[in-house]
């Protein structure tokens, strides 16, 4: 389900780049064995040595030019072209996108903002099925490489440019995706999820997005652990932006940028030291004693 | 029989001497030059990405643009040394021992002279602009610091070919340290023009 | 004829001892000081790529902390490229080029013991980084701002970018050296159009460093500027780009690419004519290929950068730009084809590694050509498939074939033949270690594995090959290690070499295995690209021999010749050994060191230093020399 092949498309982007590749994969193939059947043939069929043959051969020459010019001259504007004709189809200005989402890489998890920045959650994105979705990506921090193999082409996130890309997923499931570019320690567990689901659910869950968290013993307990120093939760009345934002936490699928499942047991152990889990990450172990942390749990599983 | 007479007739069956080509030094100090072109090339480029990547106006944030006036009279008198340079090399050509220190002298004072007047004018600049400002700054402070690098780097050259002049050390026939000296110093001026263009009148366009 | 030889003993003959070691500068001692050396930076980097593929062998594995692997990678990469495969091919190079073309030394003997001891002194350089855990860790193309003080405040990028400075001294004095050495010092008689294609590519490769090198020394230059000095280039908060790194690095890294592939090419087009008994075919087609690649070279940068949502229009010329780069490469594989499909192939170890290097380099320049699609390379870079994509280019173009040129030079350097059944099983051990590591990478980038990472989680399909990846590592390491073992043996037990044991058709076959110093007792005269096939030529120069003609025994002496026709010129003297490019060396570590440690003083001390050395090596009377 979570799947991150590029040969396995859920848009039509990804099925055109799929598409070349099978392309581009056949005519290596045929290259790859004529080139080696004359190899052979070279090497296997005369043997044995001897004075040196000094001639030039007028026919080896011409060989030559067919061989290594001609054949691969058209080969390749042939390539060129497929490649060319299949641009429109990754290139965000070619569609005429539906909604926008805006998405910025930090090390090592993605934020990411829903209509105009006014709705905010972390390394997950939902969009609705055949609706053509505009990521708008930048940095605070690093270069980034946005990278959702079944949706469509990487788009690299970089610090003062705002790039594109069209994630248009033609049918509903989890979309595995993963940071591309080299960005410092955490580079590896950089992970987010798209979600890609029928447009009513996608509604339902964009408006429960928007709902603030209720006043509660749990949100203190947050905030008195010191949680909301670095962590956001709509409602809360602290918004730092440092790190990731846990409104509706208990709804994720997955706990520090893709590196765990969300399961209460998971998250305990998360917050319990989440430098053995994700050494170099900028969350410190906090030292909570045992009964803290499992409010934590329970009440951030609770976020629904 | 010379070796190269003998060679020469071995590989070659007519009477005519073979032209003389250039010698290893001079194809070691153009290369050189090559390279260190290609520096100030891609410093220069790196100065016009930035450039036109920046919104706005160039110099950006209100910046004034560079003062023309010293700047002209800098490469002019660098340019001018090129032709005492010039001078000095085509005397010892012709064995002129008097052109080649006098042309030296001529040339390195020249240099110096701009070399000073760079000093003053990075003073100047540095009132409004340096290098910590913004990229536009840095890129300016680089490219002109390379020079002067480059610069110092050319008169030490000279003030060493000119001791060796004053021993008598070149002549007629054996002047490769004078050519390949000659050869920086023009690449020195080059530079020199290419960034009175690029840093100095291209912003006014 | 005994006098001659006797004399040209006397003067030629190095003193033996350190002092001799730290002066010589006769290019063949350099040559396998460059081959050592680089050897011994390959095996550091290789146990770098062992380490991490043990990592890789499965999921989550815990062996080494990311940290550590972050410095892994970066100096695998750099090593590799820069301390390495240059050098390596340097080391051929500086062997080859002066018994190539039939002189006795390179154009500025000093000049390349200094590129020797800079290119020493800069990877211990880098490599010093090693004990104190702060080694280079942000890549080899260490992108900004990742390597900016604020995300890597350690000295890490400051080993990186001044390491990659210095020795960028050393690379561009060589390649200077090579062209100049290449233009005048060929042989008489042996004019553009008959010299080796060995020297064609060391000629090309050579302009490519000249005008490759001074972006890499720009970009690295900024980057330390911007560290420690409070400058400004790549930060758009105060009107620079990031993308300008890119742009300066990958205007030297893709001809950088050409660099190290070019000279390997030149390696195989020795090779096949050779073991395929014949002369080989389209040697115009082949000299213009190799030219051509060094120029193409420099217009394909941008096809790194596909994915960083440049405009499309820019995009698809240098698309086109970089499928047209398959065009030289198809002359050259199917003009060595054609060779040996009209010759009487003979199957020995370097000819083994030759035809390894077709198959994996046809698959590496398939690949290649997929990355020039655009689409498919914005889908597929920074993933696995360019790691197997590169690796079959480089390791395919460039070791393959210097693995060809070890054991085909081999009874050339050390008098002695390599173990001939011991070299086919490095072969097979390799060819196939090779393919096992590589191969699966493939696989694993299109299922959307990235590179670069330290870890990955199971359950996306990526297990099973990173296992075989890292099981062929193991079997590549065996190979690589039978070979230095068979060279270890070789050089205390092997048969003793005759001058030619192959047949050869270039000049070094034509002198003593090992040479002597002064490499030809007399100049030779070439007629053809095939000299050492001309026998009636080569006894002509026996015959010289006998009578003193064309000898130049007044002192390290040779001959120079005109650019294009090779027509005999004048009787150069060549410099002997000095100490000054060793101090010169020294004087330029002691600058770089204070640079990095932040002692001005130091640094400031070191130029006065380079300045002195520069002078004690212009002092004696050289200017006769220099004529």
């Amino acid at each position: 389900m979570r799947d991150q092949s590029t040969l396995k498309p859920a848009s039509h982007a990804a099925q055109a780049i799929a598409d070349l590749w099978w392309i581009l994969f056949v005519v290596s193939v045929i290259v790859f064995f004529v080139v080696v059947a004359l190899l052979l043939v070279g090497v296997l069929r005369r043997r044995g040595g001897g004075e040196p043959d000094r001639s030039t051969s007028r026919g080896a020459t011409k060989f030559v030019a067919i061989a290594g010019v001609v054949v691969p001259a058209v080969v390749v504007i042939s390539l060129f072209f497929a490649s060319v004709a299949t641009l429109p189809a990754v290139s965000p200005a070619g569609k005429n996108a539906r909604m926008t989402i805006d998405v910025v890489g930090r090390q090592w998890f993605w934020d990411v903002y829903y209509r105009s920045r006014s709705i905010r959650t972390s390394n997950e994105i939902h969009i609705p099925v055949g609706v053509p979705v505009e990521i708008r990506v930048t940095s605070d921090d690093v270069i980034h490489s946005l990278w959702v193999p079944r949706l469509n082409r990487k788009i690299d996130v970089i610090p003062g440019q705002t790039s594109s890309v069209v994630f248009d997923a033609n049918k509903a499931g989890v979309f595995r995706g993963q940071c591309a570019e080299f960005c410092g320690v955490e580079h590896g567990n950089m992970a987010l999820l798209v979600i890609a689901e029928p447009q009513t659910r996608f509604d339902r869950w964009l408006t429960n997005e928007a709902k603030p968290a209720p006043a509660s013993a749990g949100l203190s307990a947050f905030v008195g652990s010191g949680c909301s120093g670095c962590h956001a939760i709509s409602g809360a009345p602290q918004q730092s932006r440092f790190g990731p934002d846990l409104s509706h936490f208990g709804l994720r699928q997955t706990i520090g940028a893709g590196t765990l499942t969300n399961t209460p047991e998971q998250l305990a152990d998360w917050i319990r030291d989440p430098q053995r889990i994700k050494p170099g990450n900028k969350m410190p172990k906090l030292g909570l004693p045992e009964p803290e942390i499992q409010a934590l749990v329970r009440y951030l599983e609770s976020l629904q | 029989m010379t070796t190269v007479a003998y060679a020469r007739r071995a590989t070659e069956p007519t009477t005519e001497a073979a032209p003389r080509s250039a010698s290893n030094g001079w194809w070691g100090m153009v290369l050189l030059v090559a390279t260190e072109g290609t520096l100030f090339a891609v410093l220069l480029a790196s100065y016009f990405y930035v450039r036109f990547k920046t919104s706005g106006g160039w110099p950006p944030d209100g910046i004034a643009d560079p003062k023309l006036l010293r700047a002209f009279v800098m490469t002019v008198l660098l340019t001018a040394s090129s032709f005492f340079m010039y001078a000095a090399e085509s005397g010892i050509r012709r064995g002129r021992q008097r052109a080649l220190v006098l042309g030296l002298g001529a040339a390195f004072l020249l240099g110096l002279a701009f070399l000073g007047l760079q000093i003053w004018e990075t003073v100047v600049v540095a009132r409004e602009l340096t290098p910590r400002t913004d990229a536009y700054g840095s890129l300016f402070f680089t490219v002109t610091g390379a020079h002067s690098a480059h610069l110092v780097a050319g008169l030490l050259l000279m003030a060493w070919i000119q001791v060796r002049a004053w021993f008598g050390v070149y002549s007629q026939r054996r002047h490769l340290g004078v050519q390949m000296a000659a050869i920086y110093w023009y690449f020195v001026v080059a530079v020199q023009l290419a960034i009175f263009v690029s840093l100095y009148l291209t912003p006014r366009i | 004829m005994e006098a001659h030889v006797e004399r040209l003993e006397k003067v030629w003959a190095e003193p033996a001892g350190i002092v001799s070691f730290l002066t010589s500068v006769d290019h063949k001692r350099i040559g396998i000081r460059y081959l050592f050396t680089a050897f011994a930076f390959f095996v550091a980097a290789g146990i770098e790529a062992l380490v991490m593929r043990a990592q890789l062998a499965r999921p989550r594995e815990g062996l080494v902390s990311p940290e550590t692997f972050d410095q892994l990678f970066s100096l695998h990469g750099t090593t590799m490229i820069f301390l390495f495969v240059t050098p390596m091919l340097s080391g051929f190079g500086n062997y080859l080029v002066p018994l190539m073309i039939g002189a006795r030394d390179m154009a500025f003997p000093r000049l390349n013991a200094l590129s020797y001891w800079i290119f020493l002194a800069s990877g211990l350089f880098i490599y010093s980084s090693v004990p104190f855990g702060l080694a280079p860790n942000d890549g080899w193309f260490n992108y900004v701002p990742l390597s900016e003080k604020a995300f890597t405040p350690d000295k890490n990028i400051d080993f990186y970018a001044l390491g990659l400075i210095f020795i960028t001294i050393s690379t561009t004095a060589g390649a200077a050296n090579f062209i100049v050495t290449i233009f005048k010092l060929r042989a008489p008689g042996m004019s553009i159009n008959r010299m080796p294609l060995f020297c064609w590519a060391v000629l090309a490769t050579s302009f490519a460093v000249i005008f490759a090198l001074p972006s890499l020394t720009v970009a690295n230059t900024m980057l330390e500027l911007e560290r420690n000095w409070g400058f400004h280039f790549f930060q758009p908060a105060h009107g620079g780009d990031p993308l300008l790194w890119q742009h300066l690095f990958w205007i030297f890294g893709h001809p950088d690419v050409y660099i190290i592939f070019l000279p390997a090419i030149g390696i195989v087009s020795s090779v096949v004519p050779v073991f395929s008994r014949r002369s080989i075919v389209g040697y115009e087609w082949l000299a213009l290929a190799t030219v051509l690649t060094g120029i193409v070279g420099f217009g394909v940068w941008v096809h790194h950068m596909f994915a960083t949502g440049l405009p499309q229009i820019s995009m698809t010329f240098f698309s086109a730009a970089s499928f047209m780069i398959v065009i030289p490469s198809g002359i050259q594989i199917f003009a060595w084809l054609a060779t040996m499909l009209t010759g009487r192939p003979v199957l020995k170890t370097p000819f083994l590694y030759v035809l390894g290097f077709v198959v994996v380099f046809v698959i590496g320049g398939l690949t290649g050509v997929m990355f020039a699609a655009v689409p498919f390379d914005q889908q597929t870079t920074d993933s696995y498939f360019v790691v197997a994509h590169f690796h079959y280019v480089l390791f395919g173009g460039a070791v393959f074939p210097i693995f060809a040129g070890v054991h085909y030079w081999f009874p050339k350097m050390s008098g002695r033949m390599y173990h001939e059944l011991a070299g086919q099983v490095s072969f097979w051990l390799v060819f196939v270690g090779f393919n096992l590591t590589f191969f699966p990478m493939h696989v694993s980038g299109l299922l959307g594995m990235p590179r670069r990472v330290y870890t990955y989680p199971s359950g996306l399909g990526w297990d099973a090959y990173n296992l075989l990846s890292t099981i062929g590592s193991g079997v590549l390491a065996a190979g690589i290690l039978v070979i230095v073992l068979n060279v270890l043996w070789s050089l205390r037990r092997g048969a003793p070499a005759l001058s030619d044991p192959w047949g050869g058709n270039t000049l070094e076959w034509s002198t003593s295995s090992p040479p002597p110093h002064f490499n030809f007792p007399v100049i030779p005269i070439v007629r053809s690209a095939d000299p050492n096939w001309d026998l009636e030529d080569r006894r002509q120069d026996a015959l010289r021999l006998e009578r003193g003609e064309l000898l130049l025994v007044d002192g390290h002496q040779t001959l120079a010749t005109t650019v294009l026709e090779g027509e005999a010129e004048e009787e150069l003297h060549m410099p002997s050994e000095s100490i000054w490019p060793f101090v010169l060396a020294l004087a330029f570590s002691v600058v770089f060191f204070g640079l990095l440690l932040h002692l001005y003083g130091v640094a400031t001390l070191g130029c006065i230093l380079v300045a002195g050395s520069i002078a004690g090596w212009h002092r004696p009377q050289r200017e006769l020399q220099d004529q």
